[in-house]
Parts: C-alpha cells; sequence; structure tokens
C-alpha cells in the first residue's frame, strides 16, 4: 500500500528541498560575516555554490520524476493537483536557486 | 493498491491515464518553460561558458566591500568573486568590518597590484566613501596604471575626476542616494566579458537597471518612485569612454 504510493511523496520531498537554500541563506552570511564567524572567507564561495545547486538539482530532478509518475499511474485530478501544488513551486524555486549557482560560477 | 491499478479493475485506467511519451514531456517540458520565463524576467543575457577576454595575463583587480549586513557582504562576494577570478591574473577581494577596516592591506595589495600589472581595476562596493583619499598615498608613477575605478557608493560621482587626477583612465560613479546593486550587476557581467566599450555597458546599464525600476514600480503599484529611483542612480563616466576590458591603456 505504502509502497504503491511513494511516488506521491516524492513531489512534497522536491518542494521541501527548497527550504535548504533558504534556510542556509540565512545562516551562511552568519557564519561567515557574523560576530563569531566560524567559516572561512575563502571558502565561503565555494560552500555557497554547492548548497545552491545541489538542492536545485534535486528539485528539478525529483519534481520531474514525481511529475512524470503521477500522470502515469494516479488519477489525473490528483496528479495536477499534486503537480501545481508541490512540483510547480520546487520547480520555480529549483530553477532560480540553479540560475543564481550558474551566474556565481560565472558560466551563463 | 495502486491508484492506477484500481482504476483499471474499474476499467477506467486505461482511458484516462496519460501515456508515458506525453508524460515525459509535460515533466520535462514545464521546469524548462519555468527556467525561460526566469530570464525573461531577470531581463538580462546569459553568456554561456564565455571564458576571460584576450589580455588576462596583463590586469589584476582589487573589489572592497563595506561594513554592511553579513547578508549583503556574503552576496556581493559570491557574485563578485567568480568575474574577478575569471577575468584578471589576480585579484584581491576586501570585506570589511569597519570603516578604516583592512586599509593598509588594501594599499599594500593596490601597490603590488600597479607593480605587477599594466592595468589594475578596482571595484569599490561601499556606500558613500572616500577611498580616493587611500589611494592618494601611492606613488603617482603606480597611479597611472589603475585603469578602470567603479564606485557603488552614494554622492560619489562627484568623484570622478578626483580619480582621472590620481591617474584613473576612466570612472563610474553614481550622483545620488542610489540604488547601484541594480547597475552593477549589469556593469560586471557585461564589462569583464570583454567586446564592449565602457559608454557602452553604461548604457546598457542604465537602461536595464530603468527596466528594472519601472517593474518594481508596476509589482508595488506606484508606492516605488522609479522615476526618482533613476535620477539618483543613473550612473555617469568620466575618462575614456572607448575603453573595453581587453584593452591595455
Amino acid at each position: 500500500m505504502i509502497k504503491s504510493h511513494a511516488h506521491l511523496l516524492l513531489a512534497p520531498t522536491a518542494l521541501l528541498s527548497q527550504a535548504i537554500p533558504a534556510g542556509l541563506m540565512y545562516l551562511t552570511p552568519q557564519l561567515v560575516y557574523g560576530h563569531n564567524p566560524t567559516l572561512a572567507e575563502d571558502r565561503l564561495w565555494l560552500f555557497s555554490v554547492t548548497w545552491l545547486m545541489l538542492p536545485a538539482l534535486y528539485g528539478l530532478f525529483a519534481g520531474c520524476r514525481a511529475s512524470y509518475l503521477m500522470l502515469t499511474r494516479s488519477h489525473p485530478a490528483l496528479a495536477w493537483t499534486m503537480i501545481i501544488a508541490f512540483c510547480v513551486p520546487a520547480w520555480m524555486q529549483a530553477v532560480f536557486y540553479l540560475h543564481a549557482a550558474l551566474v556565481f560560477l560565472a558560466w551563463v | 493498491m495502486a491508484d492506477a491499478e484500481h482504476l483499471e479493475q474499474k476499467g477506467e485506467g486505461a482511458s484516462i491515464r496519460m501515456s508515458p511519451r506525453r508524460a515525459l514531456a509535460i515533466s520535462l517540458a514545464t521546469p524548462l518553460f519555468l527556467y525561460l520565463l526566469l530570464l525573461v524576467m531577470l531581463g538580462d543575457n546569459i553568456f554561456p561558458f564565455s571564458g576571460s577576454p584576450q589580455g588576462r595575463e596583463h590586469r589584476a583587480a582589487l573589489a572592497i566591500r563595506d561594513n554592511v549586513t553579513p547578508f549583503l557582504q556574503w552576496s556581493t562576494r559570491l557574485f563578485t568573486q567568480p568575474y574577478l577570478q575569471q577575468r584578471y591574473a589576480e585579484y584581491w577581494y576586501f570585506t570589511q568590518q569597519s570603516e578604516d577596516h583592512h586599509k593598509d592591506e588594501f594599499i599594500a595589495s593596490l601597490e603590488h597590484a600597479l607593480a605587477a600589472y599594466p592595468s589594475v581595476d578596482l571595484y569599490l562596493l561601499a556606500h558613500t566613501n572616500k577611498y580616493v583619499n587611500w589611494v592618494e598615498t601611492i606613488p603617482e608613477l603606480l597611479r597611472q596604471r589603475i585603469r578602470f575605478v567603479y564606485n557603488t557608493g552614494c554622492y560619489n560621482k562627484k568623484q570622478g575626476q578626483d580619480w582621472l587626477a590620481l591617474g584613473a583612465n576612466a570612472y563610474i560613479g553614481h550622483p545620488g542616494k542610489s540604488l547601484s546593486p541594480f547597475f552593477y550587476f549589469f556593469l560586471l557581467r557585461h564589462w569583464t566579458r570583454g567586446g564592449t566599450t565602457l559608454s557602452e555597458t553604461l548604457e546598457l546599464g542604465n537602461r536595464r537597471m530603468e527596466r528594472k525600476f519601472s517593474q518594481l514600480e508596476f509589482y508595488t503599484l506606484g508606492r516605488f518612485d522609479a522615476a526618482r529611483a533613476m535620477y539618483e542612480s543613473v550612473a555617469s563616466l568620466f575618462g575614456d569612454a572607448t575603453l573595453r576590458m581587453e584593452d591595455m591603456p
């Protein structure tokens, strides 16, 4: 039962993963430039780009997989509701973080 | 039981489930469309793997960020560092925690850069500032190698002639209480990519900054005054308007 509905959980995880860059975007500046710096300034760039890029890629991949599985396995009403509620917001945030990471890599 | 199996048992599944090919197309095309939409909204070109313009080995850069919130210090460095790293042979980046923080290191690094490279660019990423006084202490012969100075500081347009008198070839500054980060985003990306003159970059940066202000005015239902922001922020160029990133004055 749980296994057969497992693909429905993928969409919320795609969206939840996008909270990671948002949270670290708040924490990282404090770690580097706050009152008690614990992260060296020369590691800031690699650290920041990594945590922007990985959740973004996961969000895109998980969103796409969730969307595909729901469209092919679930009732259309359920599939489209889940896609609009979870996949689209996850994709919107993921492409934003992905583009930011690409800009910070000077790749685009 | 899976939803689809349940539907199939009822004899409905095959007719309402989407074909794998169509589902795949929708699942891939939607995020791609959203990415394209984001690019349109950002309103800037993309330069995939554009690399560095020629003459990288002949130029160096220094950037300094003043004592602002940790978030602004972090985001400025995150954005600036890769462009300096990729497009200059050597660069130095300073983040201040107080007004004269890193003064000695900045001057020493600038002297080193000016002695080692024929062209040195300065990015003064700070609120209203007087870094021009720091640079005055450097020997005149070395100062002649300062190529371009960009100053984000409010009311620092008036320093243009001072920087040229010190030896810089070109200077860009803002006249009033500016929203210079909007301009800086375009300036750094386009100027360091090479191929365009400073005057072309200036025009592009001002035009796109104005477009961003207009969008902000629209989104805030007029609470943000785009015309006023533009009046305070419009960047001006002093000195050699034909200078390009790859040039060596």
